[in-house]
């Protein structure tokens, strides 16, 4: 008994995560999965299995296609802007430069922020008619931006908006993994009279292959799920040109009430991001 | 011995705190969980007299107190307005808890929450059109039987039709309203212009031309100091729609409400929003952005402004601090076209999932019969009233006989000029709030036939979930 009980202590302390875990994890998931079955529930009583009618519904929405697109538009600037510059960022932080602490701690405001009080300090900052940053320019005698009222501007300032959080929570594992990489390897290097470029790219740079992995695998969750600048700033506009995904899912689903139609969405998206998680993974994939 | 009976003991005790934890957050999360509760009126004062009479067994039972809550929209001056004060008169054991928020967080709010089985709100503001939908999704309790024949036969017929689907009534109309042309009377003195009077009606290239004449840009940086017109209300669907209607009256989308490719991508609707696209660009008289036209008009650095009868109020409230003079005419239209003004306005709905019905009941009735109308329009006195009677009563109350006041009339005059109330469709929401981000654009400076192309297939691809 005393051998039993003992066993049993762990998972009695894992049972509130768990427990969490299921009413705010699986569960969700699989109601998203039966509900892509069952028609709109427009009343309470004509919910009915519709088979994959929801799916093919979807497949055959020209906006799904508009939206995706824009998605993948969006991560394919955004993805590596962000982690190049989270890598350039990482590597200036991680000299032995005067003052480089005060400049971490700076570096490092933007993840303390909300992602809903940056966006909204964004839009206020980008607005057109009040935006600081327009008063900016006008005094570098440059016109008015629209910001975020053009198509032409709106997915490039979101982007800006976006990059504001992302690059320093990048930085926060490629200067880790800058930090690992051992000294005494990159001193080798000097003394058999490798140049700082040469050091970089052929051993600072495939030692970070593993961390790369990472930070590509979990910025392209975090841009293809990209929701709240989107909801509070643009919703989906300019003519869809911001339209994410997420926001495109959410809208159907919580907005509409196409509940079957926004769970449907939804299921394609994951396998979309599942796919291109293979992918990346397939590409960095490391030997150890 | 002893420190292993105490580690048990700390361990038993971790559990517990942690599963007390977890059911405490599973079950504090749904309590009062709009954020944006601004406003709570309680009945306090009431329901402790109520609460210190001991002799209650020797009188007939009171009523148990019960507190409602009214899902509304934070723009309506209803706090310290004394209205409730008048509804807990007559129903002092009912407490009305208002959560205020933004007309699209208002509609997200019903869609989420209603529409989840939730049972608050009680009582929730109905769009008008929006009946239809809210209908057919089960999320209003029918009100027929709250109603006398009397009472129904006192609104406008229009209220009553788009209050109802399905043969019940579902939503009952607080008011109604149109919009009219306000004008900084000043502003036309100093341009040489004489302005419309009070029964004139201008044409939109009338006000384009004075628009143009009006907006003045003294220091030449390309941003006016004055404007020369511009909507209240800047892109919502309810304002905008008499401007492709006056052109080609009155289809707004088909009538089995699934479709709208050719009808708002249309000559008429291209020519009547790529007019409305000018005024913020080609000709400049409107500003983009998010800029209030209201507070322009009443800063004095707007000339004409189309706004509801609620402007009434601002005005009034504000009137000795302007140091301009401004008149009030109809609703313009089109020189080739035809005069179409909007009507309709809110309505109130009992959730049909409601625990408190009776009370939500009773409110919903006092509030849009004669005595919660005429104490509406004493003390938030907003937009016109859909009851008949409580509109003539405006007509002859002494608070309406003076100016801005008596602008009231000529905004119920305008009731009868050709009204058109939005298409009460089951996709009303999808349609509206899609439609105005393609006005949005337009405003911004996209190509109006462009937009309402992209917007023909964005609202299609919404509606298609209720094709039968």
């Amino acid at each position: 008994m005393k051998i039993k009980q003992k066993n049993l202590a762990p998972y009695l302390l894992l049972l509130p995560a768990l427990a969490l875990l299921l009413v705010f994890r699986i569960y969700p998931m699989i109601s998203t999965v039966i509900e892509s079955f069952y028609t709109n529930n427009l009343t309470a009583d004509a919910r009915e299995f519709v088979g994959f009618a929801n799916f093919t519904r979807v497949l055959s929405d020209q906006i799904f296609w508009k939206s995706l697109k824009v998605t993948f538009v969006f991560n394919l600037i955004n993805i590596p802007i962000q982690v190049f510059l989270a890598l350039v960022v990482a590597v200036i932080l991680n000299s032995r430069a005067r003052g480089i602490s005060l400049f971490r701690s700076i570096v490092m405001i933007p993840i303390a922020v909300s992602p809903v009080v940056s966006t909204t300090l964004w839009k206020t900052m980008m607005d057109y008619n009040a935006g600081v940053l327009n008063g900016l320019l006008a005094l570098v005698g440059i016109p008015r931006q629209e910001f975020f009222l053009v198509k032409e501007q709106a997915l490039w300032s979101i982007v800006i908006v976006t990059a504001w959080k992302g690059i320093p929570y990048m930085m926060i594992f490629f200067l880790a993994g800058l930090q690992e990489i051992p000294v005494a390897v990159l001193e080798a290097a000097k003394i058999d009279g490798a140049s700082s470029w040469q050091s970089f790219f052929k051993i600072t740079l495939p030692l970070l292959k593993r961390v790369f992995a990472f930070v590509l695998v979990t910025d392209t969750i975090l841009n293809l799920i990209l929701f709240a600048p989107i909801w509070l700033i643009t919703k989906g506009g300019p003519q869809l040109s911001t339209n994410l995904i997420m926001y495109e899912t959410y809208r159907r689903g919580m907005v509409y009430g196409d509940l079957g139609g926004s769970s449907a969405m939804l299921i394609v998206v994951i396998l979309i991001v599942a796919i291109v998680l293979g992918l990346q993974f397939l590409a960095l994939r490391t030997d150890d | 011995m002893k420190s292993k009976s105490t580690k048990k003991m700390i361990g038993r005790i971790f559990l517990l705190l942690m599963i007390s934890a977890l059911v405490l957050s599973a079950c504090g999360g749904n309590e009062n969980n709009n954020n944006d509760v601004v406003a709570q009126n309680t009945n306090d004062a009431n329901n402790e007299n109520m609460n210190t009479n001991d002799a209650a067994d020797e009188e007939p039972a009171m009523p148990e107190d019960v507190t409602i809550t009214w899902l509304m929209v934070s723009n309506w001056p209803v706090a310290d307005s004394g209205f409730l004060e008048e509804f807990y008169k007559e129903y002092p054991h009912i407490t009305v808890e208002m959560e205020a928020t933004t007309i699209n967080q208002m509609y997200e709010a019903i869609q989420v929450r209603v529409g989840g089985g939730a049972s608050d709100p009680d009582v929730f503001l109905v769009n008008a059109p929006l009946t239809t939908g809210y209908g057919t999704r089960g999320l209003l309790l029918p009100l027929d039987d709250v109603f006398t024949d009397e009472e129904m036969a006192n609104y406008y017929p229009a209220a009553v039709e788009i209050g109802s689907f399905g043969g019940e009534f579902l939503s009952a109309p607080i008011h109604t309203s149109t919009q009219n042309l306000y004008y900084n009377a000043d502003m036309f003195a100093a341009a040489g212009i004489t302005p419309p009077a009070q029964d004139e009606r201008w044409t939109w290239e009338q006000i384009t031309e004075a628009a143009q004449k009006l907006t003045i840009d003294e220091d030449g940086d390309g941003i006016p100091e004055v404007w020369g017109f511009n909507f209240e209300q800047i892109e919502l669907f309810y304002q905008l729609q008499p401007l492709p209607l006056s052109l080609d009256c009155c289809q707004s989308i088909s009538d089995d409400g699934l479709t709208v490719d050719g009808i708002i991508n249309s000559e008429s609707w291209v020519e009547a929003f790529s007019w409305y696209g000018s005024l913020f660009n080609e000709l400049g008289v409107a500003p983009k952005g998010a800029i209030s036209t209201a507070e322009l008009f009443r800063s004095g650095n707007m000339a004409m402004m189309l706004a509801g009868p609620w402007q009434v109020n601002a005005l009034a409230a504000g009137s000795a601090d302007f140091g301009f003079d401004y008149g009030i005419s109809l609703h313009p239209y089109f020189e080739d076209g035809e005069v179409v003004t909007p009507t309709s306005g809110w309505h109130l709905g009992v959730n049909a999932n409601t625990e408190k019905e009776e009370a939500a009941k009773a409110f919903v009735h006092w509030f849009t019969t004669e005595t919660g109308g005429k104490a509406w329009f004493s003390h938030v006195r907003s937009a016109l009233s859909a009851q008949q009677s409580v509109n003539e009563w405006i007509g002859t109350a002494e608070i309406y006989s003076e100016a801005p006041w008596n602008f009231i009339q000529v905004a119920i005059g305008e009731l009868d000029s050709n009204p058109i109330i939005r298409p009460p469709v089951v996709g009303y929401l999808e349609y509206t709030t899609l439609i105005e981000t393609a006005f949005a654009d337009i405003r911004n400076g996209a190509d109006a036939q462009e937009a309402l192309d992209l917007i023909a297939l964005r609202i299609e691809s919404e509606l298609a979930k209720y094709a039968p």
